[in-house]
């Protein structure tokens, strides 16, 4: 071959007009392998490319090169794609190593969420946003006294004339000193059942009265944190769907996250541990390479069984989805096992490093410039968020098995 | 309870079919007062499989057989395992099959009385010693009684050999078994016991044993999911502290790590029966079925406490049964290092070929 012969990919457009799946991929991965590069130029580095400025210029780059809203509706600016083109899509996202999203709450859970309840007039407002990535969402559910107990949650909003006055505290909330808009569960009323006295709000966080307080991971990066509500306004056109009727929305925006935050996830759980190998096979101890160690080898071996069990339960989630089965309770054995996996993973890499495992994520003498090690200490986190372990064995019991509460 | 519902491999009929069949002539009652099952179920266990035509399921029709396929198969030896049927089913129903054509005329003839029921095939899993009159010794033999022929695969440099002999002749001493589903015995054979042997490369091999690997798989999965509902049910009813014991949390906990793995088990193993020929499917599936009903079966004792670990409740037939088959064949964890080093050497082969490519001046390495 020679540079006359050097493709350029097709446009967006015409990938996601591709006659056939195959196409479909052949398209995107050509498209990834394109841009990424471009875009990144001196910075086309693993470690390099999840920096959050990066990630961010590059969803910016996705997103206006007309590649959001996959899967959403024309009547909403979206692009119709089959689900099998989406995990297409995320596949090859993965194999491309493009870094994972910043405003995954706005793409992934709140878009879906205001297209099944949002009226006309908030979706004119928010969803073009969205898919131009202009404005970054955030998520307040968790309260310092309201996590795993989620319905207990305080933070109080009361009707005043054309406005909520909200008043309160989230706490743990993703991204929230990036966040521009904040998808919102409050009390709306402390009467009957727990459950019915919330409601959904879609705060500005310009607002006056919003305050907000990164706070530190074990990663030492400050992605999460703490927004306190002081007597803020929200306009009554922000309440999305009716007063009260917040939980029933919050449970389908989780199953939202099925497909847009499992199947990503499980997907590069498999170039992880392809990774991992290399790492194996270039990492030295004793004068042998790692990989002839038969303890990481059968290490190796487990951890291939348990991604290969989870490839078959992303691709039966999606025919589900795709026949329209609701999501059971094998969701959670799913959340389970990817998690509990994806730690095993990191944990076994950080065995294969032998003594540079000490470096700090933050450190550039660490492998792959401390990639590892942040994602060794972010799986910890995966266990927790969405819903623990625990709940998620307390889920199966109670609604799968009908054990008494 | 969801648990329950079976979904079938290839025809629902069918498996309803063998789920009744087998629950009524279910050893379960009479193994847990002390039977034994070489005795009281091995005949008539095997009778009702020929007399269902499942003996010769996977035989063709030229030769009296129903020529169906894995998935059929698997629909039935589910729910052996699940009901503890007593018997070298899978390995006589399905292996033999596949071996056959290399046998010969001998292969074709055991193809006929497999297909009649008149074949039974045990399997040495011990290294044969020869006696001072130049006998074969074999000191244990799976399913030996009533078995006519007995398998031994002799594992060589570059191959694998598959020796058949017949029983005729030969002097058999029953043996106390682990697993009481399963006969065992030690058997001096007669000296002209050796009918048939075929020499095969370790992948020829490993092709031949694929279907017993999955019907492995499939036969773990109905023993752990018949130990996962029997647990379920107890939890339910048993109650301490006033209390049904199903509500305490470390109970549902370890429930849910049942249900989890069964369900892990259960994709993995009818991903693998839909495709027959793939290595890693096979392999893997065998990996996930044997770790779930290893662990499913020994928890199924636990949550029954003192009476789980009482012969009168049969909660431990299931442990052992698993147990067994977690062992058999070169055991789980051989297949485990095999599927790991096969997708290690493909990556880094593969690795290889693209730093040369990108050594050549092009391809970018991230
Ligand atoms: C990295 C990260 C990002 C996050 N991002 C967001 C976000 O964007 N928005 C947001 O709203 N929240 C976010 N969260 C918060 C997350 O949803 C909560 O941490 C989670 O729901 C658990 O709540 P908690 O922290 O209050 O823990 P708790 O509920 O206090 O749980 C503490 C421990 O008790 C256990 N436990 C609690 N109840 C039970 C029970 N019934 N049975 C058995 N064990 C139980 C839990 O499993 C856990 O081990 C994030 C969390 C993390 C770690």
């Amino acid at each position: 071959m020679n540079a006359l012969s050097a493709k350029t990919a097709s446009s967006p457009a015409a990938i996601l007009a591709a006659s056939t799946d195959e196409a479909f991929r052949a398209g995107i991965k050509a498209w990834f392998a394109q841009e990424l590069p471009r875009l990144a130029g001196d910075r086309y580095r693993a470690a390099e490319m999840q920096r959050l400025a990066f990630r961010r210029e590059w969803e910016d780059h996705v997103c206006r090169s007309g590649l959001s809203g996959l899967g959403w509706s024309e009547a909403v600016g979206g692009r119709p794609l089959s689900l099998t083109r989406q995990a297409i899509y995320h596949q090859e996202y993965a194999r491309a190593k493009a870094p994972l999203a910043v405003n995954l709450i706005g793409h992934g859970i709140v878009g879906p969420t205001l297209i099944a309840f949002g009226s006309q007039e908030q979706k004119d407002r928010f969803i073009p946003k969205l898919l131009s990535n202009e404005e970054i969402w955030c998520q307040g559910y968790s309260e310092p006294n309201s996590g795993s107990d989620l319905a207990s949650l305080a933070t109080r909003a009361e009707r005043r004339g054309d406005v909520y006055v909200l008043n309160g505290q989230k706490i743990w909330t993703s991204f929230s000193h990036l966040g521009d808009w904040c998808f919102l569960l409050a009390r709306t009323s402390s009467e009957g059942p727990r459950q019915r006295g919330i409601s959904v709000f879609l705060v500005d966080m310009r607002l006056p009265g919003i305050r907000v307080r990164p706070i530190r991971q074990i990663t030492g990066e400050a992605d999460y944190g703490e927004v306190f509500f002081d007597d803020v306004e929200v306009p009554v056109a922000c309440r999305l769907g009716e007063e009260n009727a917040g939980w029933g929305i919050a449970m389908a925006a989780a199953n939202f996250e099925r497909g847009t935050y499992f199947i990503p996830r499980i997907v590069r759980l498999q170039t992880e541990l392809e990774d991992l190998v290399r790492l194996a096979a270039t990492t030295e101890r004793d004068g042998r390479p790692v990989i002839h160690d038969p303890l990481v080898r059968d290490a190796i071996a487990r951890l291939f069984c348990d991604a290969h069990a989870l490839r078959l339960h992303a691709d039966r989630m999606l025919k589900q989805a795709e026949e329209g089965v609701p999501p059971g309770v094998e969701g959670s054995a799913v959340k389970l096992l990817w998690s509990e996996t994806h730690q095993r993973l990191f944990d076994l890499a950080m065995d294969i490093m032998g003594p540079a495992f000490q470096y700090g994520p933050q450190e550039k003498l660490a492998p792959a410039e401390g990639l590892w090690h942040r994602d060794y200490l972010w799986t910890r986190a995966e266990t927790i968020l969405a819903g623990t372990s625990e709940i998620q064995r307390n889920i199966i019991a109670e609604r799968g098995l009908e054990l008494p509460r | 309870m969801t648990q329950g519902i079976s979904t079938a491999y290839s025809d629902q009929v069918l498996r309803d079919a063998a789920a009744r069949t087998l629950a009524e002539a279910a050893p379960n009652a009479a193994l847990a007062q002390g039977a034994d099952a070489s005795t009281a179920f091995a005949e008539n266990h095997w009778r009702l499989a020929a007399e269902m035509g499942w003996t010769g399921i996977m035989v063709p029709e030229s030769h009296g057989g129903l020529g169906l396929g894995l998935a059929e198969t698997a629909d039935i030896v589910e729910e052996m395992g699940a009901q503890l049927f007593c018997g070298p089913y899978a390995l006589s129903a399905v292996l033999l099959p596949g071996l056959a054509s290399h046998f010969g005329a001998v292969g074709d003839a055991l193809l006929r009385e497999l297909a009649e029921g008149s074949v039974r095939l045990g399997v040495a899993t011990a290294e044969p010693k020869s006696d001072a009159e130049g006998r074969v010794a074999l000191p244990l033999v799976e399913h030996a009684a009533g078995a006519g022929h007995i398998l031994h695969l002799v594992r060589e440099e570059g191959g694998v050999s598959f020796v058949l002999y017949r029983t005729a002749g030969a002097t058999s001493r029953a043996l106390q078994p682990m697993d009481p589903t399963c006969p065992i015995a030690s058997v001096t054979l007669a000296p002209d016991a050796e009918i048939a042997r075929v020499r095969c490369g370790h992948d020829e091999a490993e092709r031949l044993l694929l279907p017993i690997h999955i019907l492995t798989a499939v036969e773990l999965v109905g023993i752990a999911r018949a130990a996962f509902e029997r647990a379920v049910v107890h939890v339910r009813q048993r109650k301490q502290f006033g209390e049904v014991i199903g509500r305490f949390q470390a109970i549902k906990h370890r429930l849910a790590d049942g249900f989890t793995l069964l369900s892990h088990a259960r994709l993995a193993v009818s991903d693998a029966v839909q495709r027959p020929g793939d290595l890693d499917a096979a392999q893997i599936a065998r990996v996930i079925a044997a770790d779930a009903a290893m662990k499913i079966t020994a928890d199924c004792i636990q949550l029954h406490g003192g009476m789980g670990f009482s012969w009168e409740t049969d909660a431990h037939f299931y442990l052992k049964r698993a147990r067994r088959l977690h062992a058999s064949f070169g055991g789980t964890a051989a297949l485990r290092k095999r599927a790991g080093d096969r997708f290690i050497e493909s990556l880094l082969t593969t690795d290889c070929d693209r730093l040369r490519k990108a050594d050549a001046g092009r391809e970018e390495v991230v």
